[in-house]
């Protein structure tokens, strides 16, 4: 894809500014840092960075992996560069017209018992599993974004989930039933 | 091919690209003949569907409007040379919180508990040092008549410049009517009356030094906005020389609205990577991560990325150091006082383990106050004296030290009020090491040796469930069984142990006594990011009640240190960190009414500088306590509790008028208004050559700029300073004065502040002529300047350190300085 043009541009930035943000986000450990790393990638595919690659006929999602990429490498540096520390993925704030804090309490008991269990994966299963299942990237395409091999990519997968399943059972047995959170 | 393979996963899936039609074959084979391996599959399609179906639900900001503007301008440009501007940043809180951090400490910490060394052994040193104990007993005694009795035997330099404030004597009218509270919307009223005159105790008899013209209690001023500045937001500057920002019409919203906000969580931010231009505007605080990381299996891999992760790593909030801020421009410094003791400990522990403490493990004012000084007992109805001392600077002798120190009013054992004690456990199984629980219920057990007949004590503990292993009891008996019991397993879920713990401390409430949560863990939970922001919330609304908080942290591998402090912080608490039995005696032993019992809550410092005497400035330490000027005087806005007996001391390091420096912190000179703009708010005509003024800035030292690089400003020296209120010439003696440092405080269960305010005028001290305890002081703040690695150590080094500590050692009754003297001997040979 060459340089896209406004409006090109505008339809990306509406479809993945934001997950691209919480995505950032998720690996500075702060908002602010984040966005600045998203509008650097946007700046860049804006001014045609992306190489128009010939591999993978499927444009839109080869900007989708590009971006992935882009935002995660430069989120990386911006780490390395003002932190000796690197922080860990940790769920933001989830949108809630702020209850008193008993209430927030209880209602994340559950709501946010899901993201209180990734938070005890390692980063880079949480990193995989978010790549899946928030933005339904294929294994393929984390492999791209992550550099990992699609053998790694599937073993982070597979322990993540694995983990993910045996803490739910032993954190809260009663909720485990799987079957009724599908719905 | 069985249900661990990971391919068996990736079907489960659907993902079906990778796998050989031969692999399918054999995992569709497997789930048709095994019913268990089916059930795996189903269980990780149901995870899987539930996963797709709450992730995305995940909060996801949008690029801010500038930014996605700066996007759009960006196409068909070419690939350009010069770097995207960052935007201004909100320094919102939850921005804040959303950073979670590790740092990267390679564990082996965790085993050498009670090495440190021992202060019987100390004292035995010091014995033989010819320090003999009867003048110590004297020496520690508060001498409550400072003006009959100079304090030569005390200190044993002959001229003390040690000025001592007593309020004591003052009659205090309470203004009429809540202006606190009013003051917003409140007409403009004349200035604040003067009610009452201090006695100056010990300003004539032994110093002869420092000149004292005359204390004032006040009213709460008119109005908490300053004169000449109304409504100007706090914004963060964050500028770039010879960039301009790309902004369109867009106006920079965010920056109204949530000013007090920003500045109140504001912190300055070193850049290392030297982008000392860029002006670091927000917060950096972090939240700890769990530690079952280290737990996990740890993959092979080595992609980019992953690789820079400690497993088992403690958290540390960064501090980057409050800079020179000009007096002219910046002539308000405010901050909150602060009694946590936890930093030196911490570094104690380090440094005990051979090992250099993380800069953000540092906090100076910690260390400060981890030292009780001889500052005397208030009088009168006032619960602290307030005690001021400037002399040069022993690590720039070109510029001048002032020591703040405050007291509160000691209270006897037997005249303690009784305790309504919770301690709320963790018993997860992180606390199962022997610098943990062990050493958790050694301590504990010190604490219930101290209590009497009318304290009482619940305990609560917490793990993957919590419970109340003890209901409020009066039996001391009872109370060491249930300690004994206590046994570590499980997980962590701190937040609904807390809840029940001030539920119980709320049901058995005593009025006029000592309520505290006294939360004991490694810090280590596993709540998300939002149930630690509304657990702080909940926190701060349970201080309201009178319960307050002590936090205290165990351990080293994954301690939580930021979360501990935040929770102390909000809690009207105060936080402590106990490496060994011996600082567990000092908290509950020797401290404890300190520990206890809160003489004073939401204590505030504001100091203002006098730009006729004073260049520039700088608060050593208290970056996590600074508070925007308007702070000050809002009483809605919470800050540092003092208990009974317990020292608080605060360094200026003052670049005296007229001198050159080239650390000062200046901004660039503004856009859209010329200095003189607010020359009517200013006491003086505007200088030839007048340095910007951003009257946008919080008075404190905060952020806003960076030190310039290298570039000596010349401060200019001001003339003839006018009166602000009338346009006269303020009087000799007041021009003289260095600064006025105003207290503001209340009591513990009051919710309105009262204000004290007091003058300092330098006396030239020497170094040679400063007292003991301001050499040890500044030892101290030495130490930590060192181990950070400050930019402003000057010329302190570990030994000229060490020498001010000697100098400064005094009686020493405690031992704790003679311990301070071993640990600069470990940091020197760590650090060389």
């Amino acid at each position: 894809m060459p340089a896209p043009d406004t409006l090109e541009l505008t339809a990306l930035l509406d479809r993945f500014e934001r997950p691209l943000v919480r995505y950032a986000q998720s690996i500075t450990g702060d908002l602010e840092s984040a966005r600045d790393v998203v509008q650097e990638t946007f700046i860049k595919l804006a001014r045609g960075g992306m190489n128009t690659s010939a591999e993978g006929s499927d444009t839109a999602r080869h900007t989708e992996a590009w971006l992935f990429t882009v935002t995660r490498n430069r989120a990386l540096d911006h780490q390395r560069k003002f932190s000796r520390i690197i922080p860990m993925t940790l769920p933001e704030d989830r949108p809630s017209p702020a209850p008193g804090p008993a209430a927030v309490l209880e209602q994340q008991e559950s709501a946010t018992a899901l993201f209180r269990l990734l938070d005890a994966l390692s980063p880079n299963q949480r990193e995989v599993i978010r790549l899946k299942f928030q933005n339904d990237l294929s294994y393929r395409e984390i492999a791209d974004v992550t550099r990992l091999s699609v053998t790694n990519v599937g073993f982070l997968l597979h322990t993540g989930l694995k983990k993910l399943r045996e803490l739910l059972r032993e954190q809260a047995p009663e909720d485990f039933d799987l079957s009724r959170s599908v719905l | 091919m069985n249900a661990d393979d990971p391919k068996f996963t990736a079907h489960a899936l659907g993902e079906l690209e990778d796998i050989t039609p031969a692999e399918r074959a054999e995992i569709e084979a497997l789930l048709a003949s095994d019913p268990a391996a089916a059930a795996e599959a189903a269980e990780t399609q149901a995870l899987a569907a539930r996963l797709r179906a709450e992730l995305p639900g995940e909060a996801a900001a949008a690029l801010q409007e500038e930014q996605r503007a700066a996007v759009l301008q960006a196409v068909g440009s070419p690939e350009p040379v010069s770097k995207v501007v960052p935007f201004p940043r909100r320094a919102t809180v939850l921005a804040a919180l959303a950073a979670c951090v590790v740092v990267g400490l390679s564990i082996t910490l965790i085993f050498q508990a009670l090495q440190t060394p021992d202060i019987a052994s100390l004292r035995l040193a010091k014995a033989k040092a010819k320090v003999p104990d009867d003048q110590v007993i004297v020496a520690l005694q508060p001498f409550t008549e400072p003006e009959a009795k100079a304090p030569s035997q005390i200190l044993s330099t002959p001229a003390p410049v040690a000025q001592t404030l007593q309020f004591g004597d003052l009659t205090v009218d309470k203004p009429k009517g809540d202006l606190a509270n009013q003051a917003v919307q409140a007409p403009p009223l004349p200035p604040a009356e003067e009610l009452g005159t201090l006695r100056l105790a010990g300003s004539n008899g032994y110093t002869g030094a420092t000149t004292i013209s005359g204390g004032k209690l006040q009213s709460p001023p008119p109005g908490n906005a300053p004169p000449g500045k109304p409504g100007v937001p706090a914004t963060m500057s964050n500028s770039k020389p010879g960039v301009a920002l790309p902004v369109t019409a867009a106006p920079l919203s965010t920056a109204t609205g949530s000013s007090q906000f920003q500045t109140a969580y504001t912190e300055t931010r070193a850049d290392p990577a030297g982008h000392s231009d860029v002006a670091w505007a927000r917060p950096i605080r972090r939240f700890h991560t769990p530690p079952n990381v280290s737990r996990d299996v740890q993959l092979a891999t080595d992609a980019a990325g992953f690789d820079n992760l400690a497993p088992g790593s403690s958290s540390f909030d960064k501090i980057a150091e409050n800079v020179f801020l000009p007096a002219r421009e910046t002539p308000l410094s405010t901050f909150s006082i602060d009694v946590d003791t936890a930093s030196y400990a911490i570094v104690r522990r380090f440094l005990n383990d051979n090992q250099r403490p993380p800069s953000g493990a540092v906090r100076i004012e910690e260390l400060l106050n981890y030292f009780t000084y001889d500052y005397p007992q208030p009088k009168g109805d006032v619960p602290f004296s307030a005690t001021m001392e400037v002399a040069a600077c022993p690590w720039a002798p070109e510029h001048r030290l002032v020591r703040i120190g405050l007291k509160g009013r000691e209270i006897p054992k037997d005249q303690r009020p009784p305790s309504n004690l919770v301690f709320l456990i963790d018993v997860s199984g992180s606390m199962n090491m022997p610098i943990k629980l062990p050493l958790l219920k050694q301590s504990l057990g010190l604490l219930i040796d101290q209590l009497r007949e009318q304290d009482q004590v619940a305990i609560v503990v917490y793990a993957g469930n919590s419970g109340c292993v003890l209901e409020p009891t009066h039996d001391k008996a009872a109370m060491r069984e249930a300690i004994g019991r206590l046994e570590a397993g499980g997980s962590t879920n701190g937040a609904s142990g807390i809840q029940l713990a001030y539920q119980i401390a709320q049901r058995s409430f005593i009025k006029g006594g000592t309520n505290r949560v006294i939360l004991a863990t490694d810090g280590d939970w596993n709540v998300g990011i939002t149930n630690q922001e509304s657990l702080l919330e909940m926190i701060a609304q349970k201080a309201k009640s009178g319960v307050f908080l002590t936090a205290l942290g165990f351990g080293m591998d994954n301690l939580n240190d930021s979360m501990l402090v935040k929770l102390a912080d909000r809690g009207n608490g105060n936080y402590a960190y106990i490496d060994t039995l011996v600082e567990a005696k000092k908290v509950f032993v020797e401290q404890l009414s300190s520990t206890l019992v809160t003489i004073a809550k939401d204590v505030k410092i504001q100091v203002e500088f006098n730009p006729a005497q004073v260049g520039a400035y700088r608060l050593v330490g208290y970056e996590k306590r600074l508070l925007a000027k308007e702070d000050f005087n809002n009483d809605k806005k919470d800050a540092g509790e003092i208990g009974a007996g317990h020292t608080v001391t605060a360094l200026y390091e003052i670049v005296p008028a007229g001198q050159e420096t080239s650390q000062l912190a200046m901004v660039d000179k503004l856009k859209y208004q010329s200095p003189s703009d607010d020359a009517s708010a200013k006491p003086a005509p505007p200088s030839p050559e007048p340095a910007p003024k951003d009257a946008e800035k919080p008075s404190n030292p905060t952020p806003a700029a960076a030190p310039a690089a290298g570039a000596a400003v010349p401060l200019p020296k001001l003339e003839t300073p006018v009166s602000a209120n009338r346009g006269e010439p303020l009087p000799a003696s007041v021009r003289k004065e260095l600064m006025t440092l105003k207290l503001r405080y209340k009591a513990p269960d009051g919710d309105k502040s009262k204000l004290l305010e007091f003058p300092l005028t330098d006396p030239g001290t020497t170094w040679e002529k400063s007292s003991p305890d301001f050499r040890f002081a500044a030892a101290v703040a030495g130490y930590g300047m060192l181990l950070r690695d400050s930019n402003y150590r000057g010329q302190a080094t570990w030994q000229s350190v060490a020498e001010w500590a000697h100098e400064g050692l005094g009686p020493d009754a405690s031992g704790y300085r003679t311990e301070f003297l071993s640990l600069l001997e470990k940091a020197k040979a760590l650090t060389q």
